[in-house]
């Protein structure tokens, strides 16, 4: 957004602690197989209002939470992820904060206040999980060009906002209108890089579930995750998920810049997405729109008398999670975990499951999880040229003392 | 006037200018070679080197023939050919597979 450019400030991202420490997460990464996490996995970080995360770049700053993190059910504002496409970061101050509304397919153009979304809209609150579209893309084999995240561009957190059917619909959509098109405070250092502008078909823009939200577990968003408002699609990948939101545009043709056109696609046969984004599919590519149904371990333990157990989370695109099922034989048997509580059908669901090795030594747990819309992980990720969708079982290494 | 500040400047005005070296403090160091102050002086003032870093073990001369492209297509860095197989070149070289680690940073 080339016109915004004179009222951001580069964020000044000198002033930062280094942390060395090999956490839990570090150790969970070196048994991913990756010679580029396992190295990177030193590298934790801590950015202004942060807590020490790993590291993938300085700028854009792109950082990942530590899988010790995902074992509250909820992820801390200090350790959410920090993902941006380009380094000109907005500060901005709540109330000098507009949100513009336009388009040619709307009534009556508004401009709003944080204020008047707080006071004048319903408010919402929901839990979802934020997932990049290429989490974990540094687990492909082969390798695939692009940030190599471990397993934690993701996070989840309990979202408050306002509905954004309940502002399209004090602005007046006429007829005509195909897609909303999304347009943020930040911006790439050159003139000429295309703005991170993204779009949503009609039903998804229009489901009572999609927000724009100013809260985020129960404090303003963090700077580095879209302060003072940002769009929240839950079931979604992150890529729709604007932060610094700052113009919402009303399309009667699809939206046709390089991040819709160019950017989060995937060859649509390998893929099979139960929400599509029409408007938006074109020959072979579609664009990614769903989160992949999904699991992680996140500990391991033992209990008196030789038992063990282990803890993870699954998630989806709010299918709900039906089961999980662990595997300490490499697939050959299969146990179902016991499900812990629910906080919505967006959210992480946690697990646990306990048995007792039959065998010393280090082994492996794998976990599984289905929802309720039949979908299952896959036992090996699907390759696709960006690295999208890694949904193939957890695999976990335990030592079993003899 | 520090490089940092330089960078600051250029970014207040939204000018691409080729000569200086924009990195932040902490971030790493270019990899010595043949090309290593175009290819910094044309990267550097959008993103930080880890980028290059993060490809290494598996940055073949087809994968950084494609970033190069990307940068000049999609991101609309102003190369010319000849800068943009330069880059390619010096890429290749210190950040392919066979490429000994960054031993630098400032």
């Amino acid at each position: 957004m080339g016109s915004s450019r004179t009222t951001v400030s580069r964020r000044p991202m000198a002033r930062r602690t280094v942390l060395a420490a090999l956490g839990a997460a570090g150790t969970a990464l070196l048994a991913s197989g990756s010679t580029w996490a396992r190295a990177a996995a030193q590298m934790l970080e801590a950015l202004p209002g942060k807590r020490a995360l790993r590291r993938l770049t300085h700028r854009p700053p792109n950082y990942e939470t530590p899988l010790e993190y995902f074992r509250s059910v909820l992820t801390p504002n200090e350790a959410f992820f920090v993902r941006y496409h380009h380094a000109v970061i907005p500060q901005i101050e709540a109330a000098e904060f507009r949100l513009e509304v336009a388009g040619a397919a709307l009534e009556r153009p508004l401009t709003l206040t944080l204020a008047q979304l707080r006071a004048e809209f319903p408010p919402v609150e929901l839990v979802a999980v934020c997932q990049c579209s290429g989490n974990r893309r540094g687990l492909f084999e082969p390798p695939v060009p692009g940030l190599q995240w471990g397993h934690g561009a993701m996070g989840n957190a309990r979202w408050r906002g306002v509905r954004l059917a309940d502002v399209l619909a004090r602005a007046g959509l006429r007829s005509g209108a195909v897609e909303i098109a999304f347009d943020a405070a930040d911006a790439a250092p050159l003139e000429g890089t295309p703005d991170y502008i993204k779009s949503l078909p009609l039903g998804k823009a229009l489901h009572p579930d999609t927000l724009l939200a100013y809260e985020m577990n129960g404090a303003p968003l963090p700077e580095l995750n879209g302060h003072p408002l940002r769009l929240v699609v839950p079931g979604w990948t992150a890529t729709y998920w604007i932060k610094h939101v700052t113009r919402i545009e009303v399309l009667n043709t699809p939206a046709s810049g390089f991040w819709m056109a160019g950017a989060y696609r995937m060859p649509r046969a390998a893929f099979p997405l139960l929400e599509r984004f029409p408007s938006q599919e074109s020959g072979e590519r579609a664009p990614v729109t769903e989160i992949a149904v999904n699991s992680l371990i996140t500990g391991s333990e033992i209990l008196p008398g030789g038992r063990m157990r282990v803890r993870g989370i699954a998630w989806d695109a709010g299918h709900g999670i039906d089961r999980v099922d662990v595997s300490a034989d490499g697939g050959r048997s299969w146990q179902r975990a016991e499900l812990g509580d629910d906080l919505g059908r967006y959210s992480f669901r946690p697990w646990l499951f306990e048995w007792a090795p039959v065998a010393a030594g280090a082994q492996e747990v794998w976990s599984r999880a289905s929802n309720r819309a039949g979908q299952t992980q896959v036992e090996q990720p699907i390759a696709n040229p960006s690295g999208y969708q890694h949904n193939a079982f957890h695999r976990h290494r335990i030592e079993v003392k003899s | 006037m520090s490089a940092r500040w330089i960078a600051m400047i250029v970014l207040a005005f939204g000018i691409a200018v080729a000569a200086v070296d924009s990195r932040a403090e902490g971030e790493p160091a270019a990899r010595d070679g043949e090309g290593r102050e175009l290819f910094v002086a044309s990267c550097s003032s959008c993103h930080s080197l880890d980028y290059m870093e993060m490809h290494a073990r598996f940055g073949t001369r087809a994968l950084w023939e494609a970033e190069v492209t990307k940068m000049r297509n999609a991101y609309k860095a102003p190369l010319s050919d000849d800068e943009a197989k330069a880059i390619v070149e010096y890429l290749t070289r210190a950040y392919g597979p066979a490429s000994s680690p960054a031993s630098a940073s400032r």
